[in-house]
């Protein structure tokens, strides 16, 4: 018998009588009752998780009619996935069959009841159905759509930027941000909203179309106009015509393109290579970047102009650990069904809380995919420390804050952390200032003596050593104090 | 003697009930109407009729008009209530041959009274509590005569067969009890050496002669009247054999009146016996339902 | 000296006839015996139907045809009935002294009635009566409920030797009424229908059913689980009920 244990909801108009069953099943699992249909759907639209459902087919008491047999399917629709093993008397291979193809998990008599059968059978229906369900939100994730998620002020004032910007069809968009941060999610949201939704949103990725192609790509290309274009190609300005085209990484292209570019957004045209025409074309141009544009004008790789025309309205999405408070969300986006705490380990929702997303929402997305898959290899009834990723896993927000230093707001470290670092730094640079004098140290800083200096350094040591662990953290202090650090 | 099918035939059931006057969300009657049908489940030629009159003198009337322009093929039992101020003159009244609409196969007149079976009360079976949704309360369990099917109200079937049958096969075992009684008393007297006891003799003659003469007395042309027990309330007529069945009640009649006619020693021999016993036998034979409930 | 044919009758108490033909049989060449629970059927088995159990009459031919096929096949049934029918296996009680023989020649045995029934005497169906009684109205068979109480209990049994400390909790579970009102359903139909058992061929079985629920009664009516008897619950309850159910079943088989 595993250690898990386990909420089950139970549905049987006869719930009263049943308390010793459920008293004998009180060691693994925990119980809601439902006796009757509209209780049940309460129970099921709550939110709560179950890992098992107990129907007794015979839920209308002399009523001659198995009426548990026409809830499993509306059972599975609310929870899919979710094991849903029925209780009867009636013998009838017709009965089983029915409830087999209906869904239900497993098939148990009351005549044949057994604890340790039916608490197998409870455990095997839950792992299955713990499978299945993995099985089925990976294969949801996978199809799932982008919305924009995301309810703290700045995400708020990019929204009503970009439900604005959906109104005037023609102004271009620059949306600035970190891989991740969700640019093309951002570009998908203004198109839901503008007229031109009813065209295509073409997205395309110029870093990763080699140079030589680039042009083609995009503007398309008469017959034999080179030795890339042997026939003619449209080009994604033609298919986007009518709609809106999303350049992401605006600042990886060349001179000549963004020449071309600007033209477009000055004219409305272009020429597609090996043409003698100009074609007139109507899209709304959605620029993105992670890379600081404005930095990449003052070096000469960016013009200015094409800058100052796709500059109009610039929106830059914030990385995910500025808003933090967004991830719950985030995570119940990705994850569907309810009650996403209820899949975690108290632990690893602290984990995810205090690790500070390097890949933003995306890396939160495939997070929630690693972290299932790892369920399911590891075969566990809640998602634990161990179905994490190992950065994750291992994440530190005090090594993270050491290793890249302002990027780490002291604020996430635990205060007495955070103190004890504030308090090391301080003391490393009246070191350094000092040159290593510890009684100058002690006297500059405030210390009674040099030996209360020397207490403060072993007692933050014996405390917090991981602040010490690294190499090239306060080099001065273990300097002047190697017989501490030895 | 055959036991019917009770699926086949085409019954209607009319209850005479303050319907409107009870508490009764599950089946209210229509709005602006003082009658409802409500279809037996799985059958499709029997139903109940639930009517509640304003007027009681002219609702004998409205009844029989119904059963025979709407439900001229069905075997009708009616049942009245005594508290519509319903009384044994108008089961009579109900009953009366002429050209004037129909009677009913049945007629019973009930009381509000807890002892009666077409209530709950008094069987797991039965059809009325006091609120409307015919849901009542036998020996502790809340036990209803109506289920919703399909979103549709109907009768269960096992409740509408037990009152159907409860009241019709009273007077089919009456007859066949007295057959069973008489044969049980004379043949082991006539078998037997030594004189037969003369009081166990007097009482079977006698059950015999009242019941020969209860036939007669309650016999027309082409209707029988019998009173089916002895509380007032439970006074039923019936009438639904129609006219082929009226002759053998009196036929049955005449045999017991030639048997007990005869000599004591005659009486007990098989001669004297068979005929009587074929008369009941005609008699039992054609009457289609069972003689238990 | 030929050996006598034994004819054994069965007749309810009141039932003259049988005894006034015992001049008959006795010139007939016949062993006339009353039929005692508990003996065996066959040969001959004549059976004086309807019975009167003291309210109404009974017709507990087809009952008893349907065991003597089942457990007595080669037993010749004859039914004594109040009616002038042709029947291979029935014989009007007024002819019976005219047209015994040939009857009891030809009769055959009774295997017949796995698949046909006998003459009907029109009393009150007893194996109508025994099926209601077996499986109620609806679908509430009478061993379905034993289960259904048995099911109610039997986990406490677990819930006591695995978690001992719950024994209060199961205390007041066993005594919730929930619990005992399916108990009200199989004794009220007890009630209500063993009156009409007594000339059934089943009498050891009815009888251990009526101790058993004499035994069972005490326990669901009279008293509450407590810690003084919760031990009982398990250990005698449990077991009585599981017996009802199977005697219940094996009832079962005779009804169509």
């Amino acid at each position: 018998m595993s250690n898990s244990r386990y909420n089950a909801l139970y549905i049987d108009d006869e719930a009263p009588a049943r308390k010793l069953l459920l008293l004998a099943f009180s060691e693994q699992f925990d119980f809601d009752l439902a006796q009757t249909v509209e209780q049940m759907d309460l129970y099921l639209d709550s939110g709560k998780r179950f890992d098992l459902v107990l129907l007794d087919l015979e839920l209308e008491k002399g009523s001659g009619d198995l009426i548990g047999l026409r809830l499993i399917r509306p059972i599975l629709a609310k929870r899919p996935g979710l094991p849903v093993v029925v209780i009867t008397k009636d013998e009838d291979a017709s009965t089983l069959k029915t409830a087999q193809d209906a869904g239900a998990a497993a098939f148990l008599l009351k005549s044949k009841y057994d604890l340790a059968e039916w608490t197998e059978t409870f455990e095997k229906a839950i792992k299955t159905g713990i499978l299945n369900q993995i099985q089925d939100k990976l294969q949801r994730l996978a199809t799932l759509g982008s919305a924009f998620v995301g309810e703290v002020a700045p995400i708020i004032e990019i929204k009503k930027t970009l439900e604005a910007v959906s109104k005037s069809p023609t102004t271009p968009l620059l949306i600035m941000g970190e891989t991740g941060t969700g640019k093309e999610v951002a570009a998908k949201y203004l198109h839901s909203k503008s007229a031109r939704r009813i065209k295509p949103l073409i997205p395309v990725n110029l870093s990763s179309i080699p140079a030589a192609q680039l042009e083609i790509k995009l503007f398309g290309a008469v017959k034999g106009a080179s030795s890339e274009a042997l026939r003619e190609v449209e080009g994604v300005f033609r298919e986007a015509n009518g709609g809106i085209l999303l350049l992401d990484e605006i600042g990886d292209i060349n001179q000549d393109i963004q020449i071309k570019l600007l033209r477009f957004l000055e004219d409305r045209k272009i020429r597609p290579v090996g043409s003698d025409r100009d074609i007139q074309l109507d899209i709304q141009i959605i620029a993105a970047t992670h890379r600081n544009l404005p930095e990449l004008v003052r070096q000469g790789l960016f013009r200015e102009d094409l800058h100052q025309r796709l500059k109009a309205v610039t929106i830059t999405l914030p990385p995910l650990r500025e808003r933090k408070e967004d991830i719950p969300r985030l995570f119940q986006y990705y994850f569907g069904g309810y009650g996403v705490k209820e899949y975690f380990s108290p632990e690893v929702w602290q984990q995810l809380s205090e690790y500070n997303w390097p890949g933003n929402v995306r890396e939160l997305r495939n997070t929630v995919q690693a972290m299932w898959l790892q369920q399911l290899i590891q075969e566990k009834h809640i998602i634990d420390v161990a179905c994490l990723p190992e950065e994750i896993r291992h994440y530190d927000p005090t090594r993270a804050y050491l290793q890249s230093g302002a990027d780490i707001d002291l604020l996430h470290l635990p205060r007495l952390h955070a103190l004890a670092l504030l308090n090391m730094q301080y003391i490393e640079g009246a070191m350094r200032v000092k040159n290593k004098v510890k009684h100058d140290v002690a006297e500059m800083l405030g210390f009674k003596s040099a030996d209360s200096l020397l207490y403060d350094i072993k007692t933050c040591f014996r405390d917090f050593p991981e602040l010490f662990e690294m190499e090239d953290t306060f080099p001065t202090i273990k300097a002047g104090y190697p017989q501490i650090f030895k | 003697m055959q036991q019917k099918k009770k699926e086949a035939e085409k019954r209607l059931m009319i209850i005479v009930w303050k319907w409107r006057h009870i508490n009764n969300d599950t089946l209210p009657l229509p709005v602006g109407s003082d009658t409802d049908m409500v279809q037996v489940n799985g059958r499709e030629y029997q139903w109940l009729m639930r009517y509640d009159p304003e007027d009681i003198e002219q609702s004998i009337d409205q009844i029989r008009q119904i059963i025979k322009n709407d439900y001229p093929a069905y075997k009708v039992q009616l049942f009245l209530h005594l508290n519509h101020n319903y009384e044994p003159g108008h089961v009579e009244q109900i009953n009366a041959s002429g050209a004037n609409g129909k009677p009913p196969d049945n007629c019973i007149l009930f009381g509000n009274r807890d002892h009666l079976y077409i209530h709950h009360a008094n069987s797991p079976l039965g059809l009325l509590a006091s609120n409307g949704n015919m849901e009542g309360n036998f020996s502790g369990n809340i036990i209803s005569a109506v289920e919703k099917i399909n979103e549709k109200n109907v009768i269960k079937s096992t409740h509408f067969d037990n009152v159907w049958n409860h009241y019709h096969h009273r007077i089919k075992l009456e007859a066949y009890q007295l057959k069973e009684d008489f044969i049980r008393v004379l043949w082991p007297a006539s078998l037997s050496t030594s004189a037969p006891d003369p009081t166990v003799l007097a009482s079977i003659l006698h059950r015999l002669s009242t019941y020969a003469d209860k036939i007669q007395q309650n016999a027309s042309a082409d209707a029988l009247t019998f009173s089916l027990g002895k509380a007032e309330e439970e006074r039923s007529q019936t009438n639904f054999y129609g006219s082929d069945i009226v002759p053998l009640f009196i036929s049955l009649s005449s045999a017991i009146r030639d048997f007990i006619a005869k000599e004591p020693d005659i009486q007990l021999s098989k001669p004297a016996m068979e005929p009587l016993r074929e008369a009941f036998h005609n008699l039992l034979n054609a009457l289609p339902e069972n003689t238990y409930a | 000296m030929p050996e006598k044919k034994v004819l054994r009758w069965l007749a309810d108490s009141e039932n003259q006839i049988p005894e006034a033909l015992r001049p008959w049989a006795a010139q007939q060449g016949f062993e006339w015996v009353a039929f005692q629970s508990g003996d065996t059927p066959a040969p001959v088995l004549l059976i004086f139907s309807p019975v009167w159990n003291g309210q109404q009459y009974l017709s507990i031919e087809g009952v008893w045809a349907k065991y003597l096929a089942k457990d007595y096949p080669d037993t010749q049934l004859i039914v004594v009935g109040n009616q002038d029918t042709q029947d291979t296996n029935f014989v009007d009680v007024l002819q019976i002294q005219e047209r015994f023989a040939a009857i009891l020649e030809a009769a055959p045995a009774a295997i017949r009635f796995a698949t046909a029934m006998p003459v009907f005497t029109g009393g009150m169906d007893m194996g109508e009566r025994m099926k209601r009684f077996l499986k109620g109205h609806g679908n509430e068979s009478m061993a379905a409920i034993c289960q259904e109480i048995y099911f109610n209990l039997s986990p406490g049994r677990d819930a006591l030797k695995n978690q001992p400390h719950l024994v209060q909790r199961i205390i007041e579970a066993i005594n919730d009424p929930s619990v005992k009102n399916n108990w009200g359903t199989l004794a009220s139909r007890w009630i209500n229908y063993q009156p009409f058992f007594g000339y059934l061929p089943f009498y050891t079985i009815f009888e251990e059913i009526r101790l058993l629920m004499e035994c069972l009664r005490p326990w669901f009516e009279d008293s509450d689980a407590s810690m003084e008897n919760i031990e009982g619950w398990f250990s005698v309850v449990l077991p009585d009920l599981k017996r009802l159910e199977s005697l219940l079943k094996k009832l079962e088989e005779y009804v169509q």
